[in-house]
């Protein structure tokens, strides 16, 4: 494994320092074990900030992250993002526009491992619509597409933001508990930024609430 | 060679040339902005505010016989850029070059960055990203700077002049047998000329607003 590779059952560790303007600064301290740790606060408060850092998408003025023995930030070591395992899916979900929903999903798909994105596309329900432009998807049809892709790198850290902002109850409760369980049957950190407190509230995972740039564990 | 037919070649070379130096130049700068990305965008548009004569006289002194690079490109290479078909192309791509740029980097000020940060953090190179993702997304608008730039140079006059002078079959093009043909009184000749280059340019303007069109 590289030092930047995949690592099933690897916590991730992260302290990182931003101070962007006078307006906003991160000061986070974050442990995650395995399986889904979600970010609750209001917008703005650094959610994106936050997962971005770790994507590597922002730099950090100070601090480190680690994923398992692996030093992705600190000290005089940074790793690219391009090098990082992580799947990441913004807000916007930011579907490549002129691609399929099949292509979009292989785009990024592990190279070790040809039946990747197909399992992948299985396991967020993408196969009936695999062949459809982005556009003429539904907000819920785009989500999984994006989760897809995500996933289909194999990554060991699954970074989600506001997965399930733009999709109705029951179809975000359906969506939550779908990354659950593919979080704990690989064994990786997913960190997901969700302000929809009821939408997860009774499924597992450690919670934390991010707020004007800083962090605090939320008794559960 | 026929003057239109010249103008044709000489247009497609100078378009391929300006698109060659001008989609890297404004990726870049729409990538990463800056004084040098504006620096870099202030010298390519510059020949569109400039007379074509006066790109003609800094294409000749930089170029022409009497200068290093000329010297030295006639040395290696056995003929002159001066007063040929490669000085005619050189003078129609710069003029071109401001149409080509401007329409690109628009179009690749466009596309979304988040698109992008997700390509990179699915691990994709980056040439592979612009070739991927950002060619394709910018097509359009590149598409329609080159069509553009291909109509500027089509009709060039006064650079080409300058650099390439009026060589009959060699550097004469459509533009200057124009000139040519009310000096010597043929008006027949200007008029057929002029139709045609004005079929062209509205041609080429056509295709820019049916390319749009189906955009939408």
């Amino acid at each position: 494994m590289s030092s930047s590779g995949r690592s099933v059952g690897a916590s991730l560790d992260l302290h990182a320092v931003l101070r962007r303007d006078a307006r906003f600064s991160l000061d986070v301290r974050l442990r995650a074990e395995p399986g889904v740790t979600w970010l609750l606060g209001p917008s703005g408060a650094g959610k994106t900030t936050l997962l971005r850092v770790v994507a590597g998408l922002e730099r950090p003025d100070s601090g480190h992250l680690r994923v398992g023995d692996a030093t992705w930030f600190g000290g005089d070591r940074e790793v690219p993002v391009e090098a990082r395992r992580v799947g990441f899916v913004p807000q916007s979900m930011a579907l490549f526009p002129h691609m399929t929903a099949r292509a979009n999903i292989a785009f990024g798909a592990d190279p070790t491992d040809p039946l990747a994105a197909e399992r992948a596309a299985h396991r967020f329900r993408t196969t009936a619509f695999l062949d459809r432009m982005p556009r003429t998807l539904s907000g819920g049809e785009a989500q999984r597409v994006a989760i897809a892709r995500a996933v289909a790198r194999r990554p060991a850290v699954l970074l989600l933001d506001e997965p399930f902002s733009a999709l109705d109850e029951e179809l975000a409760a359906e969506l939550a508990q779908e990354v659950v369980q593919y979080t704990e049957e690989e064994g990786i950190v997913t960190l997901c930024a969700s302000h929809r407190h009821g939408v997860h509230a009774a499924l597992p995972g450690a919670r934390w609430v991010v707020r004007a740039g800083t962090l605090s564990a939320l008794a559960s | 060679m026929p003057p239109l037919v010249l103008s044709f070649r000489i247009a497609l070379f100078a378009t391929l040339l300006a698109a060659l130096v001008a989609i890297p130049l404004a990726h870049r700068g729409a990538r990463r902005p800056g004084i040098a990305a504006r620096i870099v965008g202030a010298v390519t548009t510059v020949p569109l505010v400039l007379p074509p004569t006066v790109l003609g006289y800094y294409l000749l002194t930089a170029l022409g016989p009497g200068s290093t690079v000329g010297a030295a490109f006639e040395r290696i290479f056995g003929a002159p850029i001066a007063f040929t078909e490669l000085g005619a192309v050189l003078a129609a791509a710069l003029t071109a070059l401001p149409a080509v740029f401007q329409a690109s980097r628009a179009a690749f000020d466009e596309v979304d960055p988040s698109v992008l940060e997700v390509a990179r953090t699915l691990g994709v190179r980056p040439l592979r990203v612009f070739y991927s993702i950002e060619l394709p997304l910018a097509r359009a608008g590149i598409v329609a700077g080159v069509v553009l730039g291909f109509a500027r140079a089509l009709g060039d006059f006064g650079a080409t002049m300058m650099i390439a002078g009026n060589i009959p079959g060699r550097t004469r093009t459509a533009s200057i047998a124009i000139y040519d043909a009310m000096q010597s009184g043929d008006g027949a000749e200007a008029n057929r000329l002029a139709l045609w280059l004005t079929g062209i340019g509205f041609a080429c303007l056509f295709a820019l607003g049916s390319l749009s069109r189906r955009r939408r």
